[in-house]
């Protein structure tokens, strides 16, 4: 066994020249921001680092910091998010324009949607085409000429970037439904801090702590009218939602209440949470449901996740939904292919970060070249989450293109195409093989926005995609995650 | 010409086991503009509900109640008083002269998307718009009292209320529909045509010697570019008039269904609502 | 607090507290029958209908019982309601639905604890396991109510688990003595021996974990009288009937001092019951011991009926 625990870390660890490598430099050498962190692990024998990363996964299950999928049994099962002690760095600067693109994102999407739900500027002016919003199962008519408060809509986005071979950053979409993952941001971080305590010394890095804080502030800042001190709370649909933890999570840093729809309940289009003593009134409330499960009596009659009379509530003006209903419109993959455009349009800017060059399958230009060139390909339809229903063309057999076009033609609006983007890789361990090997990540950032106030997470979670070769990192589709880390300058 | 009513609007909730809690919202209250001015409501609900008046997700009145005491069946009552006066004939003339070209622009197009989406209920099955094909004619007024008396010819107006609306295209195939059916094929075929269109739920006072109880009615209204909204129902291929006591509009019936409930029971529930409109005048 | 999750912090100390005990009653039946002094007390068929009883699910019939079966039924079945593995299942779920409020510590040992009992292998526990099973139960219920009370603010949260905690433990205790007093008229009836010195009032005791406190007190072997003196109205046992009225009394006033004054609320419900508790003597509970103890496990599930209207549902 001498020769395993021996073992230098890195000794097998394989690059492909072809991919962009965010630890090694072309000519093999580790670049900077690296250099201290790759000394102390070349310290470490491998047996050292299979221990460790066996304390951390036990770690994360008794803290339960889980989630629950969902298989064809319809019964759940915990899993923990695999996570990777090897953390990724990005330097101040570099940092400085991820920052700045992320937040001119949110901002332009902000403007976008008031626009969208009031005089459509920017269809009037043929930007955006006008079939784009009224196909969109997301646009909420309902919402057209109401001023939500403080005049925000997506008061909390979530940012998925990439890093191409050229090593640029590009954005893969902007999540401005209900994006999740910033727990496990913060779970990384203090995993990280048990496990590796020493390698902190060496590095000025960004804390991740201050997310709550920050977040409560953005709730405050949108309350009603007439409110003094607002009385913020979380809603979730339950602890069977996969993302039951993370709401649980801030729900507890923030030090606001938790609450399921069942726990509120509307009076005079006021609303009210029930307590041990009563009744008590809400007044923002951070909703992690989707919109059509808001309000039985609006949108889907069958729902009991939401609060019958919500809905007149918040046209009132006497409650604060975050993130506003109908957001979604922008959610949409067929939306982020317009966000240059939007950006110019509404900020006169030019957009920082990168879009990814996309084709609409509802152009009929658009849809030859794809069913032409699906090989070349990423097929995504337009409103799925979680990265289910994409194709990746090079990895297709011959039938599945057949397949993969025969769909796309039957419904072109429901589908994009975009090139295959290569995801950056970075060293991650792979527990099968007791080595370091190179994985593809992305990063999702996490940037608030509330009245007068704007906030980015200075880190992020990167996420890896276990599977060798595999470019889809979603949790759901075997996905880990490292710990981000920002340096301060 | 003025008139005065009095609606009385009467809904009978039952379900077929004991019901714990219960939200019942009702959109029956007869709105303000500028034909119609609300005098008076009055409302009798069990002693075991709360009433609150609130709006729907387009803004228009609702009463809703909140009942949490153990029922089987719930009786709601409710009473107003209004004056209607009726449209002069001179407005009517100024809607001959508005033409088609304004609905092809974008601007117009984006402003009405509202009205000119079609939804679940008011998409007709491919091929069935043929069927209400109308050769241009000297005005958008013109063209909608044609489409609206080939709709009313097409269709036999029946009495009986489903609680769910009918697909459009067993409406077509039956040739028949209650004025819900009848409005919403008028709604597609008008929006199919570009122009905006939209349901709108309301009383009908129907001057019988003998008021028995009905229920409510449904109409549309199409927008012509430079006049406003019209008021046209398919089900007496007329013009809505002093008789047609607006309530409120939607992209179709169920933007402004008079029921929506949800009962905290495991047992069927079902609901009967009697309308009586009388005048005064 | 939300009135729901008030509802799940109470249960959840239910739960916690009502597999200590059924873990416990377990071990202690099953291990000190195998050298009891009579022959039915040795009996195993006669010890797991009694386990079997406690757990919520008499048998009613004669057949012979197959000792794994009830073994498997009261610890990890996952299909009886009653189960230590669903409570302690329902437990942490309750714990899930409040974890906003609960300091990491303490769902960090809820949660290993799940972990426990879920992958305990049934195999083992049937044939070999039940001491190690039941004895781990016993000790992680304990570690909880550590933790419960070393890193919770002692508010309202912890009121209410506390609360749960010790109505289902005046409950328990008030079940064990039926049992076991059962029991006891079952074994005098065979061997003719008087009541009031069985062997089996020795286990009550041992149940309950007062097997040493009362032998320091009344310095010789338990008869009926000592050992339900000890268990209904002594006021230093921890576990006593009556120490768990002075704990709910405390903690429901936490939650609403006025209540107290308020005829029929669960407060005023339970000042009564303890007041009526308070000057009760044993000789007086002699007389119908049987009657008693059902007296009292009614007003306790009035008194747990009473805080659901009052505080869980609005």
């Amino acid at each position: 066994m001498e020769s395993t625990s021996l073992k230098h870390l890195f000794s097998s660890y394989e690059r492909n020249e072809k991919l962009f490598d965010e630890i090694f430099d072309k000519d093999n050498n580790v670049k900077q921001v690296y250099q201290k962190i790759f000394e102390l692990y070349s310290g470490q024998s491998i047996d050292d680092f299979i221990n460790l990363n066996n304390k951390s996964k036990s770690s994360f299950f008794n803290q339960g910091i889980t989630f629950q999928v969902y298989n064809d049994d319809a019964k759940g099962h915990e899993k923990i998010f695999p996570f990777d002690l090897f953390p990724r760095i990005i330097d101040a600067d570099e940092w400085k324009t991820i920052e700045q693109g992320v937040l001119q994102r949110s901002k332009a999407l902000n403007r976008f949607i008031w626009d969208l739900y009031h005089n459509k500027h920017i269809i009037k002016a043929g930007i955006v085409p006008l079939e784009l919003i009224s196909s969109s199962s997301n646009y909420l008519r309902q919402m057209v000429n109401l001023d939500p408060p403080g005049g925000i809509y997506n008061h909390i986005s979530g940012t998925d970037l990439i890093k191409h071979s050229d090593g640029k950053y590009y954005v893969l979409e902007d999540n401005i439904r209900s994006p999740s993952g910033v727990s496990y941001v913060i779970g990384n971080r203090n995993a990280l801090k048990r496990a590796l305590f020493g390698v902190f010394n060496h590095y000025q890095i960004h804390s991740v702590s201050n997310y709550a804080e920050n977040l409560l502030e953005i709730l405050e800042s949108v309350k009603p009218k007439g409110v003094d001190v607002p009385n913020c709370v979380i809603m979730t649909p339950g602890v069977y939602n996969s993302a039951y933890y993370e709401h649980a999570y801030l729900a507890k840093t923030i030090g606001i209440e938790l609450v399921e729809g069942r726990d509120l309940v509307v009076e005079n289009d006021f609303v009210y949470m029930k307590t041990i003593t009563g009744l008590e009134r809400v007044d923002v409330i951070y909703r992690r449901i989707d919109d059509v499960f808001l309000d039985p009596l609006v949108f889907r009659e069958d729902s009991a996740l939401g609060v019958p009379g919500l809905f007149a509530a918040y046209k009132k003006g006497n409650v604060t939904l975050v993130n506003a209903p109908g957001t979604g419109v922008a959610d949409d993959k067929a939306i982020y292919t317009f966000m240059p455009e939007i950006i110019k349009f509404y900020l006169g800017e030019t957009p920082i970060l990168n879009n990814v060059h996309t084709y609409h399958c509802s152009k009929p230009d658009d849809l030859k070249y794809v069913i032409e060139n699906i090989q070349n390909l990423v097929i995504k339809p337009v409103d799925e989450a979680g990265g289910y229903g994409i194709s990746i063309g090079n990895k297709l057999t011959k039938a599945e293109i057949e397949a993969v076009k025969k769909v796309v033609l039957e419904q072109p609006r429901k589908y994009i195409a975009q090139p295959i983007m290569s995801l950056s890789v970075h060293a991650t361990y792979i527990d099968e093989n007791k080595s370091f090997e190179q994985r593809h990540v992305d990063l999702r950032t996490f940037a608030l926005l509330g009245n007068n106030k704007e906030f980015v997470l200075k880190g992020g979670l990167t996420r890896v995609a276990l599977k060798k070769g595999n470019l889809i990192v979603n949790s759901s589709q075997g996905g880990g995650s490292k710990d981000t880390w920002v340096l301060k300058k | 010409m003025e008139m005065q009513y009095t609606v009385k609007y009467r809904a009978v909730h039952t379900c077929k086991t004991i019901v714990n809690e219960a939200y019942l919202q009702h959109i029956i209250l007869p709105e303000n503009n500028a034909t119609q001015e609300l005098i008076s409501e009055i409302y009798t609900v069990p002693e075991s509900c709360s009433l609150q008046k609130s709006i729907n997700g387009f803004g228009f009145n609702s009463v809703k109640l909140h009942c949490k005491a153990p029922f089987k069946t719930i009786v709601f009552e409710a009473v107003f008083a209004l004056k209607k006066i009726h449209e002069g004939v001179q407005k009517k003339e100024s809607l001959i002269n508005t033409s088609y070209q304004d609905l092809n622009s974008l601007e117009f197009r984006t402003d009405f998307e509202t009205w000119l989406t079609p939804t679940d209920h008011t998409s007709l099955p491919e091929g069935c718009f043929s069927l209400f094909k109308i050769l241009e004619t000297a005005s958008i007024l013109e063209y909608c009292l044609a489409l609206n008396s080939m709709i009313s010819a097409y269709i036999t107006l029946k009495s009986d209320m489903n609680p769910m609306p009918s697909k459009l295209g067993n409406v077509l195939s039956d040739a028949a529909g209650n004025a819900r059916d009848l409005s919403h094929v008028l709604i597609a075929v008008a929006r199919q045509n570009k122009l905006p269109a939209r349901f709108v739920s309301g009383y009908l006072y129907e001057n019988l010697k003998e008021q028995s109880g009905s229920q409510l009615h449904a109409w549309v209204e199409i927008y012509c570019p430079n006049s406003g909204w019209l008021g046209i129902d398919p089900s007496y291929n007329c013009l809505a008039n002093q008789y047609y006591i607006k309530i409120a509009h939607g992209r179709d019936y169920t933007d402004c269904a008079p029921v929506k409930s949800i009962f905290y029971a495991s047992g069927k529930h079902e609901v009967n609502c009697i309308v009586t409109v009388a005048s005064q005048q | 607090m939300l009135a729901r999750i008030a509802n799940n912090l109470f249960w959840m100390g239910r739960y916690v507290e009502r597999v200590e005990h059924l873990a416990r009653f377990m071990n202690v039946n099953y291990f000190s029958s195998l050298d009891a002094p009579t022959k039915l007390s040795r009996d195993r068929q006669f010890v797991l209908r009694s386990i079997s009883k406690m757990a919520g699910d008499p048998i009613l019939d004669d057949k012979e019982l197959i000792e794994e079966h009830i073994l498997y039924n009261v610890g990890l079945n996952p299909d009886k309601p009653y189960s230590i593995l669903q409570g302690v299942k329902c437990a942490r779920e309750n714990a899930n639905s409040s974890r906003d409020l609960l300091s990491s510590e303490f769902y960090e040992s809820i949660n290993k604890f799940y972990h426990f009992v879920m992958d305990y292998p049934k195999d083992y526990f049937v044939n070999s396991g039940l001491h190690d099973f039941t004895t781990h139960v016993t000790d992680q219920t304990s570690i909880l109510k550590g933790k419960m009370r070393g890193t919770l603010l002692h508010d309202e949260i912890y009121a209410l688990i506390k609360l749960g905690i010790n109505i289902e433990r005046a409950t328990q205790i008030a079940r064990i003595i039926k049992t076991k007093y059962e029991d006891a008229e079952k074994t005098a009836e065979v061997k003719n021996k008087p009541l009031k010195n069985s062997f089996e009032w020795t286990t009550l005791l041992k149940c309950t974990e007062c097997y040493d406190m009362n032998r320091r007190l009344y310095k010789k072997t338990p008869t009926q009288l000592t050992a339900l003196e000890f268990l209904i109205v002594n006021t230093h046992c921890p576990r006593s009937v009556i120490y768990s009225l002075n704990q709910i009394h405390k903690h429901v006033q936490i939650l609403d001092p006025l209540k107290v004054h308020e005829k029929h609320s669960a407060a005023f419900l339970i000042s009564k019951m303890r007041c009526e508790y308070r000057f009760k003597t044993v000789e007086e509970v002699q007389d119908d011991v049987k009657g008693f103890i059902n007296q009292t496990l009614n007003t306790l599930v009035e008194i747990g009926a009473k805080l659901e209207t009052e505080y869980f549902y609005h």
